[in-house]
């Protein structure tokens, strides 16, 4: 019995789990992440920044549509936003536009904006091809490529998730996108 | 940064590419460990590739009945070869079953596959953590320390990197417990346990987390479940009475 007990003392594992137990919880309780802490005040201060990148506000950006009208991103703030690079020559982008315009015309009651950002091309161009495929949604003209460096945009399509309160989502690059995919991002977003 | 790589006009997410590369060199890592326990490397290999046709077909089954109604109006989406639309946690859980059932079946002791798996899914984890930082995804928390990465607006932990460091010295560590196992299965539990504490350490430094609570981090709590367990069924089948002994088995030798 003596024996027994000295054994189980002697035991590294029941160190290491008492230890573990221990200094588990503690680590634990003192690494969480109150919003009092120095670093979250820093943090919420770099959140402040825009960013394209999920959990920073969306950067904002002007352009003019298809139709000659002037739209800005933060026009929309208190909505849900859908902001989706694309151009006529990118396959993926043509493959994915058919199911963004069905999940505009199921959402659209409940807000949901889809922004169509061509790449560089005219407006003659792009609404020819959005007619051709039916598709009737928001069509913006980035014909310096200004807003797609500021959303680092690295291939087409790239399509960024943008919160009522104007933050990020999810940022999605390469497609084309399922509408289950879509369907998913929308959800949370008009939660 | 480096997201993506252009090559010939096609942009390739370095991200996947690590994945791809992570799920490579951890079955390689396991396979050396296999060698050193006398296990027939092979074995190792088609479990792994078991588990990935299961995973991606476990991912996308689930991912299909959440989104029924969708696929339903267009049931050849589901056959779409696309990663984006998958369910991971299912996907995790059908890899798991599937090269449970391949080892199971064969010649090998599952507790000993487990105990050479262990060291590529450090491996993994850390080639994982590696792509992250790649990416700029799971970014660290602001700070001044000098090792700080300027990423997303401020000089971050590079929490990616602590991820990559992390998952190598639980490898060192493994492959030097390997002569000391006690019985099959030992050293998959002392690895979980590592891994589990260093992901805890790790999530501490990590931006933007998942919290419960007084901003309690889910990860870490989720982490140190996990090793407590591990560390519960050492202690366990240390005091089990048909326990021979403690004395380290021979390298390939088998006790259960």
């Amino acid at each position: 019995m003596q024996e027994t007990t000295e054994q189980s003392n002697r035991s590294p594992y029941v160190t290491l789990l008492v230890l573990a137990l221990i200094f588990g919880g503690l680590w634990i309780w003192q690494t969480r992440a109150p919003a009092t802490s120095e670093a979250s005040r820093v943090e919420a201060a770099a959140q402040r920044e825009a960013m394209p990148q999920a959990g920073f506000p969306a950067p904002d950006f002007e352009l003019e549509s298809a139709t000659g009208e002037t739209v800005r991103l933060s026009d929309f703030r208190g909505t849900p936003v859908i902001v989706n690079f694309w151009a006529t020559w990118c396959a993926p982008c043509r493959a994915e536009l058919p199911a963004f315009q069905r999940v505009s015309d199921q959402y659209g009651d409940r807000g949901l904006t889809f922004l169509l950002l061509n790449q560089g091309e005219d407006a003659e161009t792009a609404q020819s091809f959005l007619d051709e495929l039916g598709i009737d949604m928001t069509t913006l003209l980035d014909r310096t490529g200004e807003v797609s460096g500021r959303y680092r945009v690295r291939g087409l399509p790239t399509t960024v998730f943008v919160r009522p309160d104007g933050t990020i989502h999810d940022v999605i690059v390469g497609g084309p996108l399922s509408e289950a995919k879509l369907t998913e991002n929308v959800e949370i977003l008009v939660r | 940064m480096l997201p993506t790589l252009n090559l010939g006009g096609v942009a390739i997410q370095t991200y996947g590419l690590m994945l791809l590369a992570a799920f490579w060199l951890g079955l390689q890592s396991a396979d050396f460990a296999s060698r050193r326990l006398d296990m027939d490397p092979d074995d190792i290999w088609n479990a792994g590739f078991a588990g990935l046709i299961a995973g991606l077909l476990g991912a996308r089954l689930f991912y299909v009945i959440r989104f029924i109604d969708v696929y339903a109006a267009n049931p050849r989406a589901a056959l779409a070869l696309n990663v984006q639309d998958m369910v991971w946690w299912g996907g995790a859980v059908a890899a798991l079953v599937a090269a449970g059932i391949y080892l199971a079946s064969g010649r090998t002791s599952l507790a000993r596959a487990a105990d050479a798996l262990v060291l590529g899914i450090a491996v993994a984890w850390a080639v994982a953590g590696l792509g992250a930082f790649f990416s700029g995804d799971a970014y660290g928390m602001p700070t001044t320390m000098p090792w700080g990465i300027d990423l997303w607006g401020a000089r971050r932990h590079p929490v990616q990197l602590y991820e990559f460091v992390a998952g190598l010295a639980v490898a060192g560590l493994l492959w030097r417990l390997i002569p000391r196992r006690v019985f099959d299965g030992w050293l998959a539990l002392v690895g979980v346990a590592a891994l589990a504490g260093a992901r805890m350490l790790v999530e501490a430094f990590r931006a933007a987390p998942a919290t419960i609570g007084d901003g309690i981090r889910i990860v870490q709590v989720a982490a140190w479940v996990v090793m407590l367990i591990a560390l519960a069924v050492l202690v366990w089948q240390e005091r089990r009475p048909d326990q021979e002994s403690s004395v380290p088995l021979q390298e390939g030798q088998s006790r259960v």
